[in-house]
């Protein structure tokens, strides 16, 4: 803080008009309290600018800070207060983030499921692997196929009908992203579509081979995985490139070598569109949210209410000169507690409000509201800057001091 | 039609409803007030705080700004009504010992002030044979509560004003200040430029920034105090204080160079020691609010005991 030269210092503490009457403990109160009139707080505010005992008399009349420090704990306008704000970002960053790894996982665990679906129909019906694909999965889990002779490996490149559905499966991945076979994803197209002609029937070797690849599926239960995994990187660069380019994915494959590529893809995509329309679900949910009154006292001991999730807030007129200190919600029951124990109760979300003057055994509740907290209708109890604590098991019905 | 001869305020029949609705309001009827005598205390309410030819807005407003329900209270234990005692002690037995205590600081002398405001609110000084309760003079425009503190404050203020008139030679050789010589007067250089220059500065801040200064330069408050009594927060405090302390200083330097001094010079002046400059202690005696008082007001100690 930058210091003063004494000169000022000294001149200030001359006053530059005189100072007449002392303002009465009624407008220093009113002053200290905020509820006089701007006019009247102006002459107080110049009094109280040239005179040292005014300004000591408001300091002490302060309220002790212990209450105010309990009031803004305890109270929901602790809820605007700057750490709590800072550690609301972080938690609201963390579940932001946390929900987005949970809708990728189910993304990724839905088509987990359709892609495991499809290569368990189509294995039923394969008895041959594709050249590439079986040969590098028994190359990885059975060196010794590498020796085997070249018509052995020549007769894997011959595909059953039934397997053509798998190999345009892998035809639909690369050409329902509209790109050519240069595309990177078309480097996932390795399964060797023979062109045209019959198939010769399942030879022994073929069978035995199939059992083989059976097997070693069986096996390879991880690399099977791996291999998900990878359609999956693949599915998730459709859908971004879906996302990227609208329209594209929609689009029809001019040079589908089946006729079931586009239907495949189409359905992967499709699979996508539910999650691209989820931030339309999570908006609805937010406008919900955001109709949903939000309740406050603000610094200065005014009731207020937000209806859109706290952008605006409206002060809600309840009883004029009452200084607000706590609030409590549940459902359309508003509680808001005051100063000098005032006690306000609203059954309609703050339309109309009845005053409660809770008493037990002769004793009245007197002391400034600083909690109010009800757990349901019915049940609820307040706190008070003298310590004392009053409990209702019937909506404000009754009431035990604590 | 009410006309309300000592305000001078004619009030219509709407404000007659604004009266009757705020005397139901108020609970008076509960302890003996009826709504004429309460009409004659809102009437009186309004004579002090309202100017003689006010409008009845004004008036209006007035009235509805009261806590009546607080004021009804008061006035029926300055009345001396029973069940007004009974409920003021309900209320704020406690609160007032507590309130003492947190401006006394210290327990005995805390019961002290808070019993010697029991007897003024009481009313044990008569006048006319009647007693004179302190309540009387609490006109609702802030909380009872707010009022008792303040209150307490102000009797707290003049006892510490008293005592202090009365400092035991005991308590001088405590502090070996009884033998003590008096300053030697200092040497006078005053140029009366810069006090100019500094009133003049001074003198073009509003009310509520000429507070701030005061208060944190010469009564030792803290940002919070300051903030708490302004109800802002302490940040916009320091950020005030911080312009200030610099648009004074740029202030009171442009004014030297107006008055003829170089730069170096204004700056050169600023840097005075306080003790250098003629005080007027003739006014400052006059000026008995100024007096110093308080701990915390050693700029305005050391100013006094300046040579008049």
């Amino acid at each position: 803080m930058l210091d003063l030269p004494k000169i000022v210092r000294v001149r200030l503490n001359s006053p530059s008009n005189p100072l007449g009457g002392h303002p009465d403990a009624d407008l220093l109160t009113a002053f200290a309290e905020h509820s006089i009139g701007d006019c009247e707080r102006a002459q107080v505010m110049q009094h109280l600018a040239n005179c040292g005992d005014c300004r000591e008399v408001i300091r002490l009349a302060q309220p002790q800070i212990e209450n105010l420090i309990v009031r803004h704990s305890s109270g929901p306008i602790a809820w605007l207060s700057w750490p709590v704000l800072r550690w609301g970002t972080l938690a609201a960053f963390a579940v932001i983030v946390s929900v987005a790894l949970l809708t990728k996982r189910h993304e990724k665990a839905n088509l987990e499921s359709r892609i495991s679906t499809q290569v368990a129909r189509s294995d039923q019906q394969i008895t041959k692997l594709p050249e590439t694909k079986l040969s590098s999965t028994l190359e990885s889990k059975h060196p010794e196929s590498k020796n085997m002779p070249a018509s052995r490996t020549a007769g894997k490149t011959a595909l059953q009908p039934s397997r053509r559905s798998q190999a345009s499966y892998g035809a639909g991945i690369a050409g329902g992203v509209g790109s050519g076979p240069k595309n990177k994803l078309t480097g996932r197209a390795v399964f060797a579509i023979p062109s045209g002609g019959k198939s010769p029937p399942p030879s022994l070797f073929e069978r035995k081979a199939d059992r083989e690849q059976k097997q070693v599926e069986k096996d390879s239960a991880p690399s099977a995985a791996s291999e998900t995994v990878t359609v999956e990187a693949e599915a998730a660069q459709i859908t971004d490139m879906a996302e990227a380019i609208p329209g594209k994915a929609k689009e029809p494959q001019p040079k589908s070598q089946n006729g079931t590529a586009g239907g495949t893809i189409g359905g992967l995509v499709a699979n996508s569109v539910p999650h691209a329309n989820q931030p339309g679900r999570e908006q609805m949910s937010l406008a919900k949210i955001t109709t949903i009154p939000r309740w406050t006292v603000s610094s200065d001991g005014v009731l207020q209410r937000s209806l859109d999730g706290g952008a605006t807030w409206e002060t809600v007129p309840v009883e004029k000169n009452v200084i607000f200190r706590a609030v409590s919600v549940v459902a359309d029951s508003v509680w808001a507690g005051a100063a000098g124990g005032a006690l306000y109760h609203s059954a309609d979300t703050g339309r109309s409000w009845t005053g409660i003057h809770p008493s037990a055994k002769g004793a009245m509740l007197t002391g400034d509201i600083v909690t109010i907290e009800f757990t349901d209708l019915q049940h609820g109890h307040l706190t008070t800057t003298n310590g004392e604590t009053w409990l209702t098991p019937d909506g404000g019905q009754t009431w035990q001091k604590k | 039609m009410t006309n309300s001869a000592q305000s001078g305020i004619v009030f219509s029949s709407a404000m007659d409803s604004v009266l009757t609705e705020l005397y139901q309001k108020s609970g008076a009827e509960k302890f003996g007030i009826s709504q004429r005598e309460f009409n004659v205390i809102l009437e009186e309410i309004g004579r002090k705080y309202l100017a003689t030819n006010t409008s009845e807005a004004n008036a209006r407003e007035l009235y509805l700004s009261l806590r009546t329900e607080e004021l009804a209270l008061a006035r029926a234990c300055a009345c001396g009504n029973e069940n007004a005692w009974e409920t003021f002690l309900i209320r704020y037995r406690e609160k007032l010992y507590d309130i003492a205590l947190h401006i006394a600081r210290e327990a005995s002398a805390a019961r002290e002030l808070a019993d010697s405001l029991y007897a003024d609110l009481y009313g044990t000084i008569t006048r006319d044979g009647k007693r004179a309760s302190k309540l009387a003079s609490y006109t609702g425009r802030g909380s009872l509560e707010g009022w008792l503190r303040t209150v307490l404050a102000q009797e707290h203020v003049n006892r510490y004003r008293r005592q202090k008139r009365f400092v035991s030679l005991d308590e001088e050789s405590e502090d070996g200040t009884q033998f003590a010589a008096s300053d030697p007067e200092p040497v006078c250089v005053v140029d009366s430029r810069v006090e100019n220059a500094t009133d003049e500065a001074l003198a073009g801040l509003p009310s509520e920034e000429r507070f701030i200064l005061a208060s944190y330069y010469l009564d030792g408050r803290t940002l919070a105090e300051i903030a708490r009594m302004l109800r802002v927060h302490e940040s916009t405090i320091s950020r005030k204080l911080e312009k200030l302390a610099k648009a004074l200083r740029r202030q009171i330097l442009s004014g030297l160079r107006r008055r003829g001094m170089t730069h170096r010079q204004a700056e050169e002046a600023l840097e005075v020691d306080v003790r250098d400059l003629q005080v007027d202690i003739r006014r400052r005696l006059a000026q008995d609010s100024n007096s110093p008082s308080f701990p915390g007001k050693k700029v305005q100690a050391r100013a006094s005991d300046g040579p008049g």
